[in-house]
């Protein structure tokens, strides 16, 4: 076991130094020693220039940026803003907690909805609900996001208030000015982004659910169990429903690396103040080298998930370990 | 990102082997598709969207009258069914009807050639590193494994604000993540075709690798491009519209479904029309291309029925 850990670990050296020298140079072809602001200014003298350049480091050859930029990575300082000099660290931190937030509820809501969805398809397969669940994940998985969302703050914010109604805030974390402190009011404002965002998730894992269900219900335990006598209830609930979900936590566990950027489009559709939103906001602006650590830190990220999703399978099933 | 089918083991018979009835594997297959009935009528809608986009600008003369970038700023938000605008105007007094007729390109035009980009790029990759193997492979997979830690749509993003894209390029960006999964999957079947009889009979006959790779790897994994490509293409629709959006893709003045929704935000509450079409073709096109993509994998590769 340790030493599949240690091999695996060894693996994806290789992949971190990779995915940073690759952000780092598609950024500075990008950006060259470009500073955004900079050319904006006429009364800028040249000698000014250079000196803001050789403040941040661009005028040294590429090799030695990327060395001290690396270094910092590693001691989790992902550089600073062109635009206002600010950590990009700091900004990961401010604003990664919202995006869990929203991202984790969606995840959760996915989870908590498909599986009833599915094995309720399964179990009465080829009926009426049966066929509205098939359409319901078909639409669920070709509709646009940001239009859903769109289409959501239209009825649920515009409509319902133009009618006088309770109606539901279109955008942000919480009512502005309040602080954040009511759970009532941040859950009001997490409807919205979560059901759009929980939808995609909604519409994969309950057509997982539901296929994986009909297998296990026709394998020869279940039959057994059957055939001594249990009820359907306690068949289907205690020995398929185990055994039918576990595929689904692969699923599940593969959507890891989306817990940080899956949500970006709907962060932006609903003013969300999360990472995604964050990385959208400086790409317009071109702050390259907060785009650049925001990158790089969700890249990191993924390869760590990949590598702890790797641990539990191989924790799981001793077949891995021994490959 | 679409999974679409687990590569184990190979069950296509190379060119011309017999089927049940004398019929070959790809006549089998395209029988499987012909008999599909949603599969049909779905891909009859694609290819009604794919008529529209090439046709816009001759459908705009006829029943429009009038150019996608053509303003009437004494007419501006005009209501669905005012007499010369039968889906309404937007902001600018522009024809919501001949702009959606002309986001279809867009949309179209982008799809298929990002599919075909991705799908050249992934099975050349694919074929070459699973035919080499050894450090050629290692270096390969190493950098699809780089391409696809990076969360594909911070990478469109990035690539976004490099290139400020048009038609052509953003089809490329596009495909530049899309083409590493592909890799992947023709990569597996190559592992698993390559050693099979007729290549190691086709090499003592003396042949090339690169006939061996054209003509008889190829053939081979062509099942695995085809059921992948379908169902990529409704993704990369998605993917674009969602880049319009954002004001990251394709720009105004150039109409595309996505960018029309844009400002419609702004508009809600005295122009609803605006948000509701563009959002129905999207979702439209993507659910043909979806249908489309599941009919094909059932007719070509019927195990995952």
């Amino acid at each position: 076991m340790l030493q599949y850990l240690l091999r695996r670990v060894i693996a994806t050296i290789p992949v971190v130094i990779g995915v940073t020298l690759f952000t780092f140079t598609v950024m500075h072809i990008a950006a060259g020693s470009y500073v955004p602001g900079l050319d904006l200014n006429p009364n800028l003298k040249p000698e000014d220039e250079e000196m803001i350049k050789r403040y941040l480091g661009l005028d040294r050859p590429l090799h030695e940026q990327y060395l001290t930029w690396i270094g910092g990575v590693i001691h989790g300082d992902f550089g600073r803003s062109m635009i206002d000099g600010s950590l990009v660290s700091r900004h990961i931190g401010d604003r990664l907690p919202a995006t869990l937030e929203l991202t984790v509820t969606a995840i959760l809501l996915g989870v908590v909805i498909s599986i009833p969805l599915g094995v309720t398809g399964a179990l009465r397969r080829g009926s009426k609900l049966d066929h509205l669940f098939t359409v319901i994940s078909v639409a669920g998985f070709a509709i646009p996001g940001f239009w859903f969302g769109l289409m959501l703050i239209l009825f649920f914010s515009v409509q319902l208030q133009a009618w006088g109604l309770p109606f539901l805030p279109s955008g942000g974390v919480m009512t502005p000015g309040t602080g954040g402190g009511d759970p009532l009011d941040r859950l009001i404002h997490l409807i919205m982004p979560a059901t759009v965002l929980s939808f995609v998730y909604l519409s994969i894992w309950s057509r997982f659910t539901r296929s994986s269900m009909l297998e296990v219900l026709s394998q020869d335990y279940v039959r057994t169990a059957r055939a001594k006598g249990m009820t359907n209830r306690r068949v289907v609930y205690l020995h398929a429903l185990r055994n039918a979900v576990i595929p689904l936590v692969t699923l599940v566990g593969l959507e890891l690396p989306s817990l940080v950027a899956g949500g970006l489009v709907v962060e932006v559709v609903f003013s969300w103040p999360g990472i995604g939103k964050l990385l959208y906001e400086r790409a317009l602006q071109t702050d390259y080298s907060t785009v650049l650590g925001i990158t790089t830190f969700a890249a990191l990220l993924v390869v760590l998930g990949n590598l702890l999703a790797d641990f539990l399978y191989a924790l799981l099933d001793p077949r891995i370990r021994y490959a | 990102m679409i999974t679409p089918l687990p590569v184990d083991e190979p069950h296509v018979p190379t060119a011309v082997v017999v089927g049940q009835g004398g019929r070959t594997y790809w006549q089998e297959a395209f029988g499987r598709l012909r008999r599909n009935r949603i599969g049909i009528a779905s891909g009859g809608l694609l290819l009604f969207f794919v008529l529209v986009a090439l046709a816009a600008p001759l459908l705009a003369a006829a029943f429009t009258h009038t150019d996608y970038s053509t303003q009437d700023l004494a007419n501006t938000f005009a209501p669905p069914l005012t007499p010369g605008h039968i889906l309404g105007t937007d902001d600018l007094g522009r024809d919501t009807l001949t702009r959606l007729l002309f986001g279809a390109r867009v949309s179209m035009g982008i799809g298929f050639l990002a599919v075909m980009v991705a799908l050249t790029i992934g099975a050349a990759v694919g074929l070459v590193a699973g035919y080499y193997g050894g450090l050629i492979d290692g270096l390969l997979m190493r950098f699809v494994d780089i391409i696809l830690a990076i969360p594909p749509i911070f990478l469109f993003i990035l690539m976004s604000i490099l290139f400020k894209p048009n038609t052509i390029s953003l089809a490329l960006i596009i495909a530049s993540v899309g083409w590493g999964s592909i890799a992947r999957l023709v990569r597996g079947e190559v592992l698993s075709v390559r050693s099979r009889d007729f290549m190691v009979a086709t090499r003592a006959l003396g042949a090339r690798d690169v006939r061996l790779i054209v003509r008889h790897l190829l053939p081979n994994v062509l099942h695995v491009l085809i059921v992948f490509g379908s169902l990529y293409l409704g993704s990369v629709i998605l993917t674009e519209a969602a880049l319009d959006f954002l004001g990251l893709g394709i720009t105004p003045p150039t109409p595309s479904w996505g960018n029309m929704l844009t400002n419609s935000q702004t508009y809600f509450f005295h122009s609803r029309w605006l948000v509701g079409w563009p959002g129905v073709l999207i979702f439209l096109a993507v659910l043909a291309a979806n249908l489309f993509g599941n009919a094909v994998r059932d007719a070509f590769d019927p195990r995952l029925r």
